[in-house]
């Protein structure tokens, strides 16, 4: 080995006990955060800390930081001091070990909990080669600018040598992959060098390649939700000190996967809607117990797929948002008009909180109240093609749902014509298009000079985009169905052109008031494209629209004042569901439904849901005409049931108690409620499942 | 950024129709003529639009419609600077760059009162130079955010 050999395979070795060290640094602050959270596992959890330190000890001296190995050692003796005394872990224990832990982290330049909330800092610019012919003048300027890092053009801005780990796996498939786009490129050569047209089989598989290629690298910047979690716990314990609140997080879903960049602007923008959540809808214990709450209020972070989206919600069980008092506050502000405040449905009035400025707080407190906080959040999601949600009841808590694109950057959009100007919509969001040739006019119908549209057993709201837009289209020639979150409506528009993958552009700042565009595109021609806002066009136009959600029932308090119910159309038969115990609804694919020995299934993302009806297990359906299902999914032991519906009328509230039906009433139906001016029976699936159950065990 | 001396100020002369206005060199990050715009439907009239420029996506003001100046009756080519904003880079449609100048910042005064107020709202202050009075323009009030 020479000299030089040997001086790389130090720099080697350093860098090995450089990341081994980094990591023992990140997994103390979630050990000390344990010790807290789980007293019954003290023990164990100090060994580990214990281990952590001590290795982190070793490390030190190996990369000479004196001052690291100090840090270290005091840690050391003071975790042994807290073992000695033999006194249970108090949070005054706690709080000295997360300072070392704090200055662990800061010592090896770790971003620690007090970097929350910070900007990261950009890259360094990138020199782009200046392709234009520009004039003398041009040059000249150029030459007297001054360079200014600070209007980077790079807007994919990450710490430059961030280490990321990859999958071998992965790696090895990138490989392949780079092998075959490699051959591919050498048989357009060949077909260009014969000056023979391309070969359609060619562009079909370099088209397929680099689907796959986009796909595999967007793996690579994938990262597991849960790894922002340790940062929440932190930063809740800390309100928990500063407010004098009893409050406690939990989380769900760490094993999402979300893009990176993503995941770290999500990081920051939850800051806000954790502290708001603490600060202005936890109540104090005092009163809580006076409500019959637990004393001890309770959030959760939680995060699952929902098709081609990452859903990530924020539930509080606080006293929730009153739409009155946002609304009047929005009106004295001059945010909203008299006007418009007289037409505000309760929940257009919630969703006011995430306009830019606005604040509710009477005073402005240390944590919140200053007017930044959801409108961050809304901004930073639909700039990325996503969408807020609020729910809220009075006294239950609030529940803020964001719904993402998988991949941040990279969309799929329907491209459509509006007066010769395409437009792009995100491809998630398009359920269906129809091409009017004349033979849908039945499904179209005036009500007080609005046009809706009857789609299988729904009716939707229609608006031409062009109106929206403020734009004279031509004839229409497409129908669109858009669902965003929960809201359905159509879209009229004068061509459909083709579905695209672009990459997402954030829109510049001025343009965010139109409350109209999401994001742009740059379009393979290099013009640009606008990215629609449906969601912010589905606030402004369904106003009127009581939400559908289901998502605050499991955060509901055991004695609950009233009770919510979902209004369905099941076989025939018009029921009202108790929402409890409801895990999700959603739209049932014929394709996917079959019958096995005797049961009736369908595949929903790789989960089986045996479907019944209010009678018992589906027999058959029938898919004929354009009638379409939808599925409420309920969890029974360990099995995934599904009650087939044909429509969702509504939900109600309501604190009417059930009128039994008598010893004669159908297995299932617990009893009556007069619900909407209507006699409705109320349905128990749970009961149909027992006694289905008990039935086989008699045969 | 290193502050230059305060006597005088670099600036990018460029006219619309008769009047000349001045913009500091310091906010000015590009010159470019006026290629083509995606149009942003409901936007303030004098959003021309969205450009791309080197795979960044920039809105394009036009000055002559802040301002609310007569349109010239032939068309000719425009040009576009590319102004550094509080919120990133933007495009000032202009129709005829200059040159660029010093300005002696002794003959800065505030804008009369007969100006043109569409003008003069968007103005920092006026100079008087060899060549007659010279408006220079305050990039904060017309950047896309703020029409």
């Amino acid at each position: 080995m020479s000299v030089e050999d040997y001086s790389d395979f130090e720099d080697d070795l350093l860098e090995t006990f450089r990341v081994e060290a980094a990591e023992h640094a990140r997994s103390l602050e979630s050990l000390i955060l344990k010790l807290e959270n789980e007293p019954s596992q003290s023990a164990s959890l100090i060994e580990a800390i214990f281990r952590s330190i001590h290795s982190l000890k070793g490390c030190a001296g190996f990369l000479e930081t004196a001052e690291l190995e100090d840090v270290c050692h005091v840690a050391e003796s003071r975790l042994l001091e807290i073992v000695e005394g033999r006194k249970g872990i108090d949070s005054t224990d706690v709080d000295s070990l997360l300072e070392f832990s704090d200055k662990i982290s800061s010592l090896m330049g770790l971003a620690s909990y007090h970097s929350l909330g910070e900007s990261e800092s950009t890259g360094p610019e990138v020199e782009v080669p200046y392709p234009d012919d520009l004039e003398e003048l041009s040059a000249q300027l150029l030459r007297e600018l001054e360079p200014d890092p600070s209007f980077s053009p790079s807007s994919l801005a990450e710490p430059p040598d961030a280490p990321v780990k990859v999958r071998v796996g992965v790696l090895n498939e990138l490989m392949n992959l780079a092998g075959e786009l490699l051959v591919a490129r050498n048989q357009l050569k060949e077909v260009r060098r014969s000056g023979k047209a391309l070969p359609a089989k060619l562009f079909r598989q370099i088209d397929r390649l680099a689907g796959r290629l986009q796909d595999r690298v967007s793996e690579t910047r994938r990262e597991r939700f849960g790894s922002i979690f340790d940062g929440f716990s932190r930063l809740v314990r800390e309100l928990r000190s500063v407010t004098g609140k009893k409050v406690t997080i939990s989380f769900e879903g760490g094993e999402t996967e979300l893009d990176r960049e993503l995941l770290e602007v999500l990081r920051v923008a939850l800051v806000h809607t954790i502290r708001n959540s603490v600060d202005h809808g936890i109540e104090k214990s005092e009163e809580r117990e006076a409500l019959g709450k637990p004393s001890e209020g309770r959030l959760i972070l939680r995060s699952h797929y929902d098709d081609d989206e990452v859903v990530v919600e924020v539930a509080d069980d606080g006293k929730g948002i009153d739409p009155e008092e946002v609304a009047l506050k929005a009106l004295r502000d001059g945010l909203i008009s008299p006007g418009e405040y007289q037409a505000m449905s309760e929940s257009a009035k919630v969703q006011l909180i995430c306009r830019p400025g606005f604040s509710t707080a009477r005073e402005v407190t240390n944590l919140s109240g200053r007017g930044v906080g959801m409108d961050v959040l809304v901004s930073e999601v639909e700039g990325r093609g996503g969408s807020v949600e609020i729910a809220t009841s009075s006294g239950q808590g609030t529940v803020v749902k964001c719904r993402l694109p998988r991949s941040s950057f990279i969309s799929a959009v329907l491209k459509v014509i509006v007066d010769d100007q395409p437009f792009l919509l995100n491809q998630s969001h398009v359920q269906e298009f129809v091409w009017l040739d004349g033979r849908q006019s039945d499904a179209f119908e005036t009500i007080d000079g609005k046009t809706y549209y009857k789609h299988g057993r729904d009716v939707l709201p229609i608006w031409e985009l062009g109106d929206i837009l403020g734009i004279q289209g031509k004839e229409k020639q497409y129908l669109l169905l858009i669902k965003v979150g929960d809201s359905r409506f159509g879209l009229f528009v004068e061509e459909v052109l083709s579905f695209e993958k672009v990459v997402v552009k954030p829109l510049h700042m001025g343009l965010h008031g139109l409350e109209l565009y999401s994001g742009t595109a740059v379009m393979g021609s290099g013009r640009i494209a606008l990215i629609l806002d449906l969601a912010a066009i589905a606030r402004r136009y369904l106003l009127n629209r009581k939400p559908v959600s289901s998502s605050l029932e499991d955060m509901k308090p055991r004695e609950k004042p009233s009770s919510r119910y979902l209004i369905v159309v099941c076989d025939g038969e018009q029921l009202a569901i108790p929402l409890s115990g409801l895990k999700r609804m959603e739209e049932l694919d014929p394709e996917k439904v079959y019958r096995v020995a005797s049961r009736t299934i369908v595949e929903i993302r790789k989960e089986r849901v045996s479907l019944y009806d209010w009678r018992g297990p589906v027999r058959s359906l029938s898919f004929d005409g354009e009638g379409s299902f939808k599925v409420l999914r309920f969890h029974y032991e360990l099995e995934e049931v599904g009650l087939v519906v044909e429509k969702v009328v509504d939900i109600v509230k309501t604190n009417e108690t059930i009128q039994p039906f008598g010893s004669l009433a159908p297995t299932g139906i617990l009893g009556t409620l007069f619900l909407e001016g209507r006699l409705t029976s109320v349905f128990d699936f749970k009961q149909i499942l027992t006694h289905l159950e008990s039935a086989k065990g008699v045969a | 950024m290193p502050k230059k001396l305060a006597e005088n100020l670099e600036v990018l002369l460029f006219d619309i129709g008769d009047w000349r206005f001045a913009v500091e060199v310091s906010r000015t990050r590009d010159l470019l003529s006026l290629g083509p715009c995606t149009r942003v439907p409901s936007s303030h009239h004098a959003l021309l639009g969205l450009i791309n420029l080197r795979g960044e996506v920039l809105p394009v003001v036009r000055l002559r419609n802040v301002m609310r100046l007569p349109e010239p009756g032939d068309h000719q080519q425009e040009f576009n600077i590319i102004l550094r904003g509080q919120n990133g880079l933007f495009g000032l449609v202009i129709d005829r760059p200059r040159s660029l100048s010093s300005l002696d910042m002794t003959s800065k005064h505030s804008p009369p009162e007969t100006l043109n107020p569409n003008v003069a709202q968007r103005l920092q202050s006026v100079f008087s130079t060899a060549e007659g009075l010279l408006g220079l323009l305050d990039v904060d009030r017309v950047s896309p955010e703020c029409l």
